[in-house]
């Protein structure tokens, strides 16, 4: 348009603005209330938002205001009229433009499906207010996050199914967190903008409160998983002369707190992790202990391991009771250290058989096997750090023991296989390509928390720049960056025409790919100094929605492979590097089998035992777990029995069933473990329902 | 029968044990040396279990262990023997 008709065009405007008085228009703003049409707010906030010149936003606003007009249009609101100047600014060429000016929402509909039904992205979060809040913050984060925070080229990769950016919707916080109670017995409850502060807890009761409120702070400041170190061992000094009784209370406590603290983020249970050690874990055996009041007691942890003893025992008598109505306890998760040290500690034989019981019956215990020399922290949905040399000194001052991953990437597998049409050269290349946007996402996600934490202690992240021991809470030098992968199984499958349980060739197959992935991770480390890490990715909707996706965009090569069923949608790709979940084969062979990916995988390793309706001997257990120490390279394993709890008569039987056996009713809900952890089936996606029906129960074998 | 060798880099016995790799290669034998730093040798030792170099295997044709040295190198007569020995029992 020449500037000659240009003005010709305004002065239209101009004139018709006049004949109908735009001054009768009100518009709906986003600050409440309601305001006069005043075109020059279109201007400001294209010159404010988009860096247009002048001229250039006021002839939007024109043409915007001409729309209008000639519209008749009677009710304007905020968000439309974003919308009509983004159309404007379309036709106009000025595509930068838009997309700074873009406005970041959801449409009524959604919002109406969502306040009235379940959201089924995460089993943890049950339906209700809260719950609604949290997504509804989370959809505008994850909006925000693709368009600002990541490139495009990242997003793209996202928003394809090629990667999976997890916790977007927390994009300004990091993924998850582990630190030991030394940290509060040390320094009190002392949180930035708190409205009070409390000293170092004087009473076991106390520090266990203080250890709820700090979990609580810690949840709303990262997006996954809290975990706790040694909590039994660094219990033990406020323990000391208490009766039995006292600490079975105590012990109660504990898990009543964490299992019924859903009132904190979005309704959420607080995804908790309770490390345990029968012995106290040689690294800590001289260091000096702290007790009541922030005070050194004066001995050192190795002093302690009778008081820690005891109270890992309670906190296991707790465990097997089950919750009031007879149902295993979801949160927080036991995850037991089995060391060298553990066969040579005193009692061990009862405390395995007592921990084997649980594990039968309900299903809590985790097991970790920490072998040779390597100490391990697990901190949060199952993963877990190798201490090196420089935790090993942190390891005399406890309190600074804190762990952070700061975000997962999970890199779609199949789908590599699909496009490599059998070429390995082009498989690993490709492969490649994926692990260089995961770093690339990590970088950007750095750069972005970074930027937060620069606002200090009144900043966003206040909490995790908080200093006590002059190192920010958040130690940005330590984090790890996740990298994880679904659908090994299915990648081999399409590729070499075997799954992994099938032929060698196969499964040595799958070890080289991760074995390529584990130099590919330590490569891009050492070239963007960051700690890249394997992780076997809990990928609780992640499987469902690689697998969706590929459905419908690799077919017919994704048809073969995907698992489930695709006549009722309940399709998923097998986990991270596992084996088929359907095959049958022995527990400790699939124990064996799945461990020998394990050194390879640094985070979260982990093997499910499916039990079913079955409920093995506790011995028989605990003669499997010592073997899976001793001749297997499995990092972690878990033993899930499945559950039918009655919401008539509150009794919970073993099985899932679809009525209850005791009174009949028809309402009832399903329990057992989703991915790391426990919930009802009622709230699972599609996909882990499909898995669910394929698992194969370990009956007959561990009978 | 096959003998399989691990080693990496800067691994102070991992030249010992490729020097007994070369004379049983000399030999006759079927040997394989895998690098651990290399993503194809990484695997093979996952898929045998070794944590460490160099180390050395004996596998027969299923990929069954006859002879493991984890960490450490045999003598050259240990090695010879298994070789020898397994070779015998499949040219019965
Ligand atoms: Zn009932």
């Amino acid at each position: 348009m020449g500037a000659e008709a240009r003005q010709a065009a305004m002065k239209v405007v101009e004139t018709r603005r006049e004949a109908t008085d735009m001054a009768l228009f009100h518009v709906r703003t986003s600050q409440d209330d309601l305001r006069v049409w005043d075109r020059r707010r279109i201007t400001e906030a294209l010159i404010r938002e988009t860096g247009l010149d002048e001229a250039t936003a006021d002839r939007v606003a024109l043409a915007v205001e001409e729309t209008i007009l000639s519209s008749g249009i009677k009710f304007l609101s905020a968000p439309l009229i974003r919308e009509l100047v983004d159309a404007r600014l379309i036709e106009m060429g000025l595509e930068q433009a838009r997309i700074r000016h873009t406005r970041l929402g959801m449409p009524l509909y959604d919002v109406e499906q969502l306040i009235v039904s379940h959201n089924k992205e995460n089993a943890n979060v049950p339906h209700g207010p809260e719950a609604t809040n949290l997504t509804l913050a989370e959809h505008i984060k994850k909006e925000y996050a693709l368009l600002q925070v990541m490139s495009p080229d990242v997003a793209d990769a996202h928003m394809a199914g090629d990667i999976h950016l997890h916790d977007l919707g927390f994009i300004d916080r990091p993924y998850c967190s582990g630190q030991s109670l030394e940290y509060i017995k040390k320094f009190g409850l002392n949180l930035p903008n708190a409205l009070s502060i409390a000293r170092p807890a004087r009473h076991p009761d106390v520090l266990l409160a203080h250890m709820m409120k700090f979990s609580a702070a810690l949840q709303s400041n990262f997006a996954g998983a809290i975990g706790w170190d040694a909590v039994n061992l660094f219990f033990a000094p406020y323990i000391t002369g208490l009766g039995d009784r006292e600490v079975r209370q105590l012990a109660q406590m504990m898990v009543y707190e964490f299992s019924q603290q859903a009132v904190a983020r979005g309704g959420q249970a607080i995804f908790s992790d309770l490390n345990l050690y029968w012995e106290v874990p040689k690294h800590f055996v001289d260091v000096p202990a702290i007790g009541p009041g922030g005070e050194f007691t004066g001995k050192t942890y190795g002093e302690y391991e009778a008081d820690a003893q005891r109270f890992a025992t309670a906190l296991f008598d707790i465990y097997l009771g089950g919750d009031g109505s007879g149902r295993p306890f979801f949160f927080p998760k036991p995850l037991v250290h089995i060391t060298e040290k553990f066969f040579q500690t005193p009692g061990h034989e009862e405390f395995l058989e007592h921990i084997c019981t649980v594990a039968a019956e309900r299903g809590n215990t985790y097991f970790v096997f920490d072998r040779g020399e390597t100490a391990k922290i697990s901190e949060c949905c199952r993963l877990s750090f190798k201490l090196d040399e420089n935790d090993l000194k942190d390891a005399r001052e406890p309190w600074r023991m804190r762990y952070s991953a700061l975000q997962n990437v999970t890199v779609n597998l199949p789908r590599l296989g699909y496009r490599a049409r059998g070429d390995d050269a082009r498989l690993f290349t490709l492969l490649d390509e994926m692990m260089q946007k995961a770093a690339k996402a990590h970088v950007q996600k750095r750069a972005f928390i970074e930027r937060l934490l620069s606002y200090g202690e009144n900043g966003p992240l206040g909490l995790l720049t908080m200093n006590q021991d002059g190192t920010p809470y958040l130690r940005m030098h330590r984090v790890s960056y996740l990298i994880g992968m679904v659908g090994l199984n299915e990648l081999v499958q399409v590729h070499r025409g075997k799954e992994l349980h099938e032929t060698n060739a196969a499964y040595k197959f799958g070890l080289q790919i991760i074995a390529h992935m584990k130099l590919t991770a330590e490569r891009l480390g050492a070239e963007y100094g960051m700690h890249f890490v394997l992780e076997q990715t809990p990928a609780e909707s992640t499987a469902y929605r690689f697998a969706r996706l590929d459905l419908r965009d690799h077919s017919p090569l994704s048809g073969a492979v995907v698992k489930g069923d695709v006549s009722s949608g309940e399709i998923y790709y097998t986990n991270s590097t596992y084996l088929n979940v359907a095959c049958d084969i022995n527990p400790l062979e699939r124990v064996e089998r799945e461990g020998r990916f394990h050194p390879l995988v640094e985070a979260g390793a982990l093997t499910h035992i499916w039990l079913g309706e079955s409920r093995p001997d506790s011995g028989s257990l605990a003669n499997l777990v010592t073997k899976i120490f001793r001749h297997t390279l499995n990092d972690q394993v878990a033993f899930s029995p499945e559950f039918t709890t009655c919401n008539n008569c509150h009794r919970t039987e073993r099985g899932l069933k679809t009525t209850c056996s005791a009174c009949g009713s028809e309402d009832v809900d399903g329990i057992t473990r989703i991915t790391g952890y426990f919930t009802k089936i009622s709230g699972w996606n599609k996909g882990k329902l499909g898995e669910l029906h394929d698992r194969c129960r370990s009956t007959r074998q561990l009978a | 029968m096959e003998l399989k060798v691990f080693v990496q880099d800067a691994c102070p016995r991992c030249p010992a044990a490729k020097d007994l790799a070369a004379d049983i290669a000399a030999a006759g034998g079927t040997v394989n040396i895998f690098d651990t730093g290399a993503a194809a040798g990484l695997a093979e030792a996952s898929f045998f279990g070794i944590m460490a170099t160099p180390s050395l295997l004996v596998v027969d044709n299923d990929d069954r262990v006859v002879g493991a040295w984890r960490g450490t190198v045999p003598g050259r007569d240990e090695v010879d023997r298994l070789l020898r020995g397994n070779v015998g029992v499949a040219g019965r």
